[in-house]
């Protein structure tokens, strides 16, 4: 981190790389492998039952911060 | 009513549920990704055709073309493709100019699709305005349509800065445009919303790369606002343990967020609207924070921004909302 750092100083990079912070992988849920569909929802006849159900109830509940309803 | 979804690949988001609720309502629905086009030789790659007043495509025994639909929806359609989808690293073995390169033609192929739709009138959900991508034009239009917004300063002036700080409680700095990580070896960094902490102002020279900063707001929590279709819906964002936060983000990754609907005022929804309609927009996301002084402060716009997962908070169903409102006059 520290070459952002000096950059910043140098006057190469912004006042925000300054800032620069490290992620953790495992932590970090944007960082985890994302599970992709691909395209095999192209064709609308491959589509799971789970998908429609999930989308035409009602919502309801509360989540808490690791996505599991309540 | 034959739909087409267009975006850069399937996941299971708010377009996939959405895609699965319109089959359901009995619609013939295909989605077509950028992976679709661009992975050769991957197993779902799908072989197309694009001429001067026709885009087809080939999927299995069947094909498609452009014309046949009778909507499309965009949706993420080149969100970080090259980056995300394609894979950056084969590209690295060439140099830099190369990557420029395919963004561009993959831009391209992303863009004559749509300019096509618009030629044969075909209906765009979220076709917006491509001016709501700056997001120091979002603060601007927010400010003429009656919002509060915190002060910017784009400078790389050590004394301009020093002044907007002496003038400031708080001085924070951000991208101005999406920044995602950095890969690096092994490690990966991200750059939030950071407070600048007036010794480092020291560390700068009198002229310094151009930076954005913003006046820092004394917040009391956050809101996450979903403008769906014409109707605008709310998540409040509260940190567990008081104290002051210059990017939410983090709270989210130590867990210490607590979700809840919320009711913005009538007046607020009003103004809301009118920025969104400003920009064409169908679905996006606005994030506002609440300052101690008791006004909401726009912060900025999201237009590909995260629906399904707040959606889970809101006791309304946003299928539906989505559904009604959008489809109502187009079926």
């Amino acid at each position: 981190m520290e070459k952002y750092k000096e950059g910043v100083k140098e006057g190469f990079l912004p006042v925000l790389f300054l800032y620069s912070g490290k992620e953790d992988r495992q932590e970090n849920h944007e960082l985890k492998e994302k599970k992709t569909f691909r395209s095999n929802l192209l064709n609308s006849s491959q589509l799971t039952n789970k998908l429609s159900e999930r989308s035409l109830m009602q919502s309801s509940g509360t989540h808490d911060l690791s996505g599991e309803r309540k | 009513m034959k739909i087409l979804i267009l975006s850069t690949n399937s996941s299971a988001d708010f377009k996939d549920f959405f895609h699965a609720f319109l089959v359901k309502k009995g619609h013939e629905v295909v989605n077509l990704t950028l992976s679709n086009l661009f992975n050769v030789g991957y197993r779902n790659s799908v072989s197309f055709e694009m001429e001067e007043d026709e885009f087809s495509f080939q999927y299995k025994d069947r094909l498609y073309k452009l014309s046949e639909f009778d909507l499309i929806w965009k949706r993420r359609f080149d969100f970080n493709f090259l980056q995300n989808v394609l894979n950056a690293k084969e590209y690295r073995k060439y140099p830099p100019v190369v990557y420029e390169y395919m963004n561009r033609e993959v831009w391209m192929v992303k863009d004559y699709i749509l300019q096509l739709a618009r030629l044969k009138e075909i209906y765009i959900i979220n076709d917006f305005d491509e001016t709501v991508i700056n997001k120091l034009y979002q603060l601007n239009a927010a400010r003429r349509f009656g919002l509060k917004t915190p002060d910017f300063l784009f400078t790389n002036s050590w004394d301009a800065l020093q002044a907007f700080h002496d003038d400031n409680q708080t001085t924070i700095t951000k991208p101005s445009s999406n920044f995602g990580y950095i890969y690096e070896k092994d490690e990966v960094l991200s750059h939030r919303t950071s407070i600048v902490n007036p010794e480092d102002l020291e560390l700068l020279k009198s002229s310094f790369f151009p930076s954005f900063f913003q006046t820092g707001i004394e917040n009391t929590y956050e809101l996450k606002c979903l403008f769906i279709a014409g109707e605008l819906l709310a998540v409040k964002q509260e940190v567990r343990q008081q104290k002051q936060v210059a990017d939410i983000k983090q709270e989210y990754r130590d867990n210490n967020i607590r979700n809840t609907e919320y009711h913005l005022p009538e007046d607020l929804k009003k103004q809301v609207k009118l920025l969104c309609e400003h920009f064409r927009l169908d679905l996006c996301t606005i994030d506002f924070i609440k300052g101690a002084d008791g006004n909401y402060y726009f912060l900025e716009i999201n237009h590909d921004g995260i629906v399904d997962y707040y959606g889970t908070y809101i006791s309304t169903n946003i299928y539906e909302l989505f559904y009604k409102n959008l489809m109502n006059g187009k079926i």
